[in-house]
């Protein structure tokens, strides 16, 4: 190795240092680096002998000396920079690629860091999703996206100087209120006259308490809309043509059709409390079902929904309504009319009681 | 021999399947003659003939199921991309209307196309002077009084070719 002329260089006491790495990113040149435990200077061209990074040890550990020493190579500190960069982001797309949960359960903090952000993947039982998925289907503004990401790159990589990147490009950028294609909207307006029932769960409920003798029949009216409106016209649409459009192997699905399943399980409680007549039952199971429903609701129509929508084409789109509207013929002509007024006789029966 | 009176110019011809290999926009991959990649000519996206609304038949064989583009005059003048952007993939028909006549018959073509050629999607493309907006009205009026339902897409064009909007319009 040729050796140059004496110059100043960074001097780092092994025995002081404790590793901490804040001279790391105070280093403009990349040249330290936490090897074994130990800041280490990864080459003499890279340190300019500046000591920039002096003031940040805690511990006192980086002097400046002189002694012989290779000089100091800018253009070589411009290909490290550069490399180190490269690196940098094949690290961070490795995490992208990894399933969320197994980061969250290495480094909590990152569970902490999206749920400052609304992003409740600590509390979501399956979530089994990649990294990069949650950052698509939240499509958060390009300024969050940045502030998150660099936040959490801080975290999967303490003492890396990390630079914020700019946001993916995105086709259309969510603004204030959400624009469904006409199929999606289709969905979205489903969504209008069951949670139009689901309002009437909490005084149903009470109806059903402070009566001495359950009204199974009203009981049944609402399991009628639940079982043909939401379930069978309503999400054999999601299940049979939506979701066989995105795939049904995607966490995100297998979390929607577990919210289906559950919440027939609810229903079948429900049935079994009114033919028992079972104030206890009825109220227990079709409250269960009130809370499943809103969230579940809540969750197509603010994330799921625009998220399939963004990765439409306009012949998808087309393809979609047609499947829909051929659907919606097997059903009888009157079938929307029929739920409606029925939605609309039970609010009637309980505003009356009221 | 193709017995053919009427007028040459609107004799239907589809075009649909010819040419595809040469049908990439991109540059050629990998080691391609740089020549190859200077004297590339972006090859046209109209797999069809006529296209002016008058002219088409809602029967012709491109329209069925087809995802159809429904243009103004103007837009394809002032849409820099607009083959690769807009018309790759799609049927089209282009009409004005301010200035065309007997436009009774354009919302009826329309209505056709849905119905009859059972159009996968229409988009209707205009530019942003107000009186361009008619031919998205022209399209709802035949959309409505069509059986079928199908998705209307309008996209407005700004007299430079930047995308003003675009959203689903029923
Ligand atoms: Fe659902
Ligand atoms: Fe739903």
């Amino acid at each position: 190795m040729p050796v140059g002329a004496k110059r100043k260089i960074v001097r780092i006491d092994e025995e002081k240092c404790n590793g901490c790495g804040l001279c790391i990113p105070n280093c403009a040149e990349g040249a330290l680096k936490i090897i074994d435990g130990k800041a280490r200077l990864v080459s003499e061209v890279y340190c300019d002998g500046l000591g920039a990074c002096l003031g940040h040890c805690p511990m006192d550990a980086i002097t400046v000396i002189k002694r012989e020493a290779e000089d100091f190579n800018e253009e070589a500190v411009k290909e490290h920079l550069e490399a180190d960069s490269k690196e940098q982001t094949k690290a961070m797309d490795e995490y992208l690629s990894r399933n969320i949960k197994d980061i969250i359960n290495q480094y909590p903090k990152v569970g902490k860091i999206l749920e400052r952000y609304n992003i409740g993947c600590t509390s979501c039982s399956l979530g089994s999703c990649l990294f990069k998925d949650i950052i698509e289907i939240h499509n958060l503004a390009p300024d969050v996206e940045v502030e998150l990401m660099y936040e959490i790159e801080k975290e999967l990589f303490p003492g890396k100087d990390i630079k914020k990147r700019a946001p993916k490009a995105k086709a259309i950028q969510a603004q204030g209120e959400i624009k469904y294609s006409p199929p999606i909207k289709k969905l979205v307006d489903e969504h209008v006259l069951i949670k139009r029932l689901i309002a009437l769960i909490d005084p149903l409920c009470e109806y059903i308490n402070k009566s001495k003798e359950v009204d199974s029949q009203l009981v049944l009216d609402c399991v009628d809309f639940i079982r043909n409106y939401a379930d069978k016209y309503h999400h054999m649409k999601e299940e049979d043509v939506l979701f066989k459009q995105t795939g049904e192997g995607l966490d995100i699905i297998k979390v929607m059709l577990e919210d289906h399943t559950t919440g027939r399980n609810h229903i079948k409680q429900v049935i079994e409390g009114a033919e028992k007549k079972n104030k206890q039952q009825i109220v227990e199971h079709i409250q269960g079902y009130k809370e499943l429903l809103t969230q579940h609701i809540k969750k197509e129509d603010e994330i799921l929904y625009p998220w399939i929508d963004r990765g439409l084409s306009t012949a998808d789109v087309g393809r979609l309504y047609e499947e829909f509207n051929q659907k919606d013929a097997t059903l009888p002509g009157d079938f929307e009319k029929k739920y409606e007024d029925l939605v609309a006789k039970v609010e009637g029966i309980l505003k009356k009681w009221r | 021999m193709e017995e053919f009176c009427g007028c040459p110019g609107s004799k239907m011809q589809d075009f649909r399947g010819k040419e595809e290999a040469a049908d990439d926009s991109g540059k050629p991959e990998g080691g391609g003659l740089a020549s190859d990649s200077q004297s590339h000519k972006r090859a046209s996206q109209l797999k069809q003939w006529p296209i002016q609304l008058h002219l088409i038949s809602p029967m012709a064989p491109y329209y069925q199921k087809a995802d159809v583009l429904l243009s103004a005059d103007c837009v394809a003048y002032a849409a820099g991309d607009f083959h690769k952007d807009y018309l790759k993939g799609k049927s089209i028909a282009i009409a004005c209307p301010k200035l065309d006549e007997g436009q009774e018959v354009y919302s009826e073509k329309v209505q056709s196309l849905i119905d009859d050629a059972k159009i996968n999607t229409l988009t209707v493309m205009t530019m942003q002077v107000p009186c361009c907006a008619g031919l998205v009205s022209i399209a709802q009026q035949g959309a409505s009084s069509a059986k079928r339902k199908i998705p209307i897409k309008s996209i407005v064009v700004s007299l430079q070719g930047e995308v003003l909007s675009e959203e689903w319009v029923n």
